[in-house]
């Protein structure tokens, strides 16, 4: 097994890994910026080092600073978490290189799962269906106006190296195309440093169901079930649930077996998702990209189905075979996740973290909160905004629904402002209720919803 | 004396800062004893000091602290002899010792022109970023 | 599903009492369903008979009876 693994990431995240480290005996080295000092999991950690100064390109994303740390304190695993370096293939093969072992798939793996056109390639040949689109990156205006009338307006141009939702642009029309191609390619150099494009049809309306799957080095490979993540604001997800409620049992076979094939086809190891696009009828469904590491949201997934996935990450790190068969897996009950962001939807979700005064987090049967808040902490502000993660599991969506109402009133947070007030109204949405949400939701739905928050706040001022 | 009685003493005893009590009436002896009397165990369980490297005390003289991350080393080469020892005057932009991240050596300049009175960190060891190397006197 | 199933179901997800709960009973007017309520009942019914009911349905089931005809005729 490993004996000592370097956390390469921070906040609640580090402290997820650090908590399955614990729990399987291995030691942890957590590295922080001069922000984190304080941090819950650089008290926690068997050793701690401070590896930069805040911005994250001189600490978290400093992979020399990152590496010298892990060789120094005789570290044989680093886990990357999600974000910063966790796909980053040349971190991944500098970690291989140092001998140290890189808890996640191999860099060729995530250069070809990363890589949006290259993976579209892989999944045709490995027969996992795909959304009609450009065979290949588009390098002019010229070959993406083709593209996009072989395969039919609405068309969205992506960034190849996209992620989160940048370097995406939508054209409705020829004479839109020219305009949304430069500027989604000039986003794309900006944000990636690379601005190799693909073109994919716009499916509608769309619901997003992404599969957890799990490989090992054996050849192993299954898959956990479905998350169903539509409710998100500008690509960025705000509440995820599991099982995703409108796949019929027929369905999410089918959906299964092709994140399984997905999978196979680069070569997958350790925890991955496979995303999909689910049309507005639930009939076809379209391989959408794969997530080369764990997800903020994988903890829905270990509700339902009892597994702990930073535990089997780090199992399957260590050499080990997978210890369940896909016949072993079950999905039970219903499990929501909402995330808690310092932001303030009224002020267009401006991030404005800062320091806690008073926090109470909920508790009680089927509630988990995965967080590194504590009472008196400081938020940066130079990282994203997510505060907590409050997660539900219950026999049924509505007992989750209704579990998750109940924990939003009683979670109380001072010092900045959050989302959880707009999580809390969209729990009370009939659309949502009835599990009718699409992308499309909470940007068409914001306005009232933020509507009725404003006028409740006020309703309550007066009375 | 009834058990009531008995357990307002022993909680008594618990909460005062004896160590022992022996009491002995006509059918009845009762000897208490506690390891760390009220007033020691009162005080809240120290938090343990974190692990990280934890900033000094503020010095009275200051420090020249670590640039960067890596391996610390007091000398150009195992064989040289270190760059400073403490009473050693430098001057602004020499090099006080150097630190090695990933094969690559960085050189840690004196800030001033100054003398070196303690070397805080030993040859080889793992530097955290921003923590303390040298105490100096500017002069 | 037989009556004393879905009528606990009703008196859950409604908060109102079992003695309410007759097959001429109306959700809205005797149950004091408001239309959330409704929708989430309707969510109750489809998880506990494993069944999915079209919205255009929904508009239907106004009674209790209604809710028991609908769920002879469509559960498999």
């Amino acid at each position: 097994m490993l004996k000592r693994v370097l956390i390469a990431n921070r906040g609640e995240i580090a402290l997820r890994v650090l908590r399955a480290c614990r729990e399987m005996g291995i030691e942890t080295v957590a590295v922080y910026s001069e922000a984190d000092a304080e941090a819950l999991h650089v008290q926690l950690a068997t050793q701690s080092v401070c590896i930069g100064p805040a911005r994250a390109a001189d600490s978290y994303l400093n992979q020399y600073a990152l590496l010298t740390v892990a060789k120094a304190t005789g570290c044989d695993g680093l886990h990357p978490g999600y974000g910063f370096l966790s796909e980053n293939a040349d971190f991944a093969d500098a970690c291989r290189r140092e001998g140290i072992t890189f808890i996640g798939p191999s860099g060729d793996t995530i250069r070809k799962a990363g890589s949006k056109s290259a993976a579209r390639e892989l999944m045709k040949t490995a027969g996992v269906p795909v959304t009609p689109g450009s065979d290949g990156p588009v390098d002019t205006v010229a070959t993406a106006l083709s593209a996009a009338e072989r395969v039919g307006y609405p068309v969205l141009l992506k960034a190849s190296a996209g992620g989160g939702g940048r370097g995406i642009r939508r054209c409705d029309g020829p004479s839109a195309l020219p305009a949304a191609y430069a500027e989604a390619k000039a986003e794309a150099k900006a944000c990636f440093g690379d601005d190799e494009m693909y073109l994919e049809k716009l499916v509608l309306r769309p619901r997003h169901i992404e599969f957890q799957v799990l490989a090992d080095r054996f050849g192993n490979v299954i898959h956990l079930g479905d998350r169903d993540c539509s409710v998100q604001r500008r690509n960025q997800k705000l509440i995820e649930e599991a099982p995703a409620r409108c796949l019929t049992p027929a369905l999410r076979e089918a959906m299964g077996q092709a994140a399984v094939r997905a999978a196979r086809a680069v070569g997958y190891e350790n925890a991955g998702t496979v995303e999909f696009l689910l049309d507005d009828n639930g009939e076809h469904f379209y391989f959408m990209e794969m997530n080369t590491r764990i997800q903020v949201e994988h903890g829905v997934t270990e509700l339902i189905t009892g597994v702990d996935l930073v535990r089997q990450q780090l199992r399957i790190a260590s050499g080990l075979s997978l210890d369940m068969a896909q016949a072993d897996v079950h999905l039970a009950g219903h499990a929501l996740e909402c995330r808690i962001n310092a932001e303030d939807p009224a002020k267009n979700f401006r991030p404005c973290p800062g320091q806690v005064s008073f926090l109470h987090f909920p508790g009680g049967a089927g509630v988990r909160v995965d967080s590194c808040l504590y009472n008196g902490c400081t938020l940066s502000p130079y990282y994203d905004s997510m505060a907590a993660k409050l997660l539900v599991h219950a026999p049924t969506r509505l007992e989750a629904i209704r579990k998750m109402r109940r924990c939003l009133e009683e979670f109380t947070l001072e010092g900045f402002p959050t989302n959880a007030e707009l999580s809390y109204q969209i729990l009370y949405h009939p659309t949502f209720v009835r599990g009718g949400c699409t992308t499309a939701f909470l940007d068409e739905n914001l306005p009232r919803l933020l509507d009725f928050n404003r006028r409740l706040s006020e309703s309550e001022g007066e009375a | 004396m009834t058990n009531q009685e008995i357990f307002d003493l022993m909680d008594r005893f618990q909460r005062s800062s004896l160590r022992s009590m022996k009491l002995s009436c006509q059918d009845f002896s009762i000897e208490l004893e506690q390891s760390a009397p009220a007033a020691a165990a009162a005080a809240p369980e120290a938090v343990p000091a974190p692990a990280a490297a934890a900033p000094a005390p503020q010095p009275e003289n200051p420090v020249i602290s670590a640039p960067l991350v890596g391996t610390y080393y007091a000398a150009s080469a195992p064989d040289q002899p270190p760059f400073v020892a403490p009473g050693d005057r430098v001057k602004k932009g020499q090099t006080v010792c150097l630190i090695e991240a990933m094969k690559m050596m960085s050189e840690v300049p004196a800030p001033c022109d100054c003398v070196i009175e303690e070397v805080l960190k030993a040859n080889g060891a793992l530097t955290a970023f921003g923590e303390p190397l040298f105490r100096y006197r500017p002069c | 599903m037989e009556f004393e199933k879905v009528r606990d179901i009703i008196v859950e997800t409604l908060g109102c009492d079992a003695e309410q709960v007759t097959p001429e009973a109306s959700l809205a007017d005797d149950l004091g369903a408001d239309s959330l309520a409704s929708v989430e009942l309707v969510m109750a019914l489809e998880e506990a008979a494993g069944i999915s009911i079209d919205d255009a349905d929904v508009a239907g089931l106004k009674t209790v009876g209604d809710i028991m005809s609908y769920l002879k005729a469509h559960q498999n």
